[in-house]
């Protein structure tokens, strides 16, 4: 039920509504859960790269399966001994973890290459050659 | 102790890793997770009677296009006060798998010992 008195200049029914929208907003923000563990995708002419942010855990850890239109990251990392500890912050995210993206066509699943370095997860999936951007020369007249 | 790393800060540009900090008998430990961090990236001090936790990352190179992002692969920063219950010249820090744990001793006064009581 929106009145605008747009020749008075301010309409208060529209910032009440802006207002609802922005706590609604707010509201949905933090209720969403962050994922585990966060991924990031790129593209670029050759391929695609998944970015996991793993802290804390070994090659042993994790398994990355790939097949055609997708791809699994799983593993996890267990909470350490906390007995005789009190604890002040705790922030810190443990357990099992599992995630899935679907992949586009076009990849080279067999060409798939995954490595850990300081808890970060990097995967390679290059791309079919017939899939690579192609410059195609244009002829004039 | 009440929570001995009471005032904290961080900085718009960095983001702020998730740390745990728990307190034995005679120390305060601080574990941060800094995925994508390694021993020679970080920078710890500690400035007058602040921790302060830094460490750039290498920013990603070449064109790409971003599909989907969950975390920015920005650097981290996170800075603590801390009390004077601790003796911020006995820091030992070490980095494994992009985890880094900071102990910092109690002061001799304030360890708390468990005191062996001998029976009949």
């Amino acid at each position: 039920m929106a009145i605008r008195w747009t020749s008075i200049g301010w309409d208060p029914w529209r910032a009440l509504e802006e207002l609802e929208g922005q706590v609604s907003r707010a509201f949905r923000a933090v209720r969403a859960p962050r994922r585990y563990p966060p991924l990031n995708v790129d593209e670029d002419d050759d391929g695609l790269t998944v970015v996991a942010e793993l802290p804390g855990v070994a090659g042993s850890d994790v398994a990355v399966t790939a097949a055609a239109d997708e791809l699994t990251i799983r593993g996890g990392r267990k909470r350490p001994e906390e007995k005789g500890r009190e604890y002040h912050r705790r922030e810190r995210r443990f357990g099992d973890f599992e995630r899935s993206i679907s992949l586009p066509a076009g990849l080279d699943v067999g060409g798939v290459n995954a490595e850990l370095r300081n808890g970060l997860l990097v995967v390679r999936l290059p791309k079919a050659e017939e899939a690579k951007p192609r410059q195609i020369a244009v002829k004039g007249s | 102790m009440a929570d001995p790393t009471k005032r904290e800060e961080t900085r718009g540009e960095y983001r702020s890793p998730d740390v745990d900090i728990y307190e034995e008998d005679d120390k305060l430990v601080l574990v941060a997770d800094m995925p994508g961090v390694e021993a020679k990236d970080l920078e710890l001090g500690v400035e007058e009677g602040t921790l302060i936790l830094k460490a750039d990352r290498p920013a990603p190179g070449g064109e790409r296009k971003l599909v989907y992002d969950e975390f920015a692969p920005l650097g981290y920063y996170r800075a603590f006060s801390l009390s004077d219950a601790v003796d911020a010249g006995k820091i030992e820090a070490s980095m494994k798998d992009g985890v880094l744990t900071v102990a910092l001793p109690k002061i001799e006064r304030l360890k708390t010992r468990k005191v062996e009581v001998k029976g009949e």
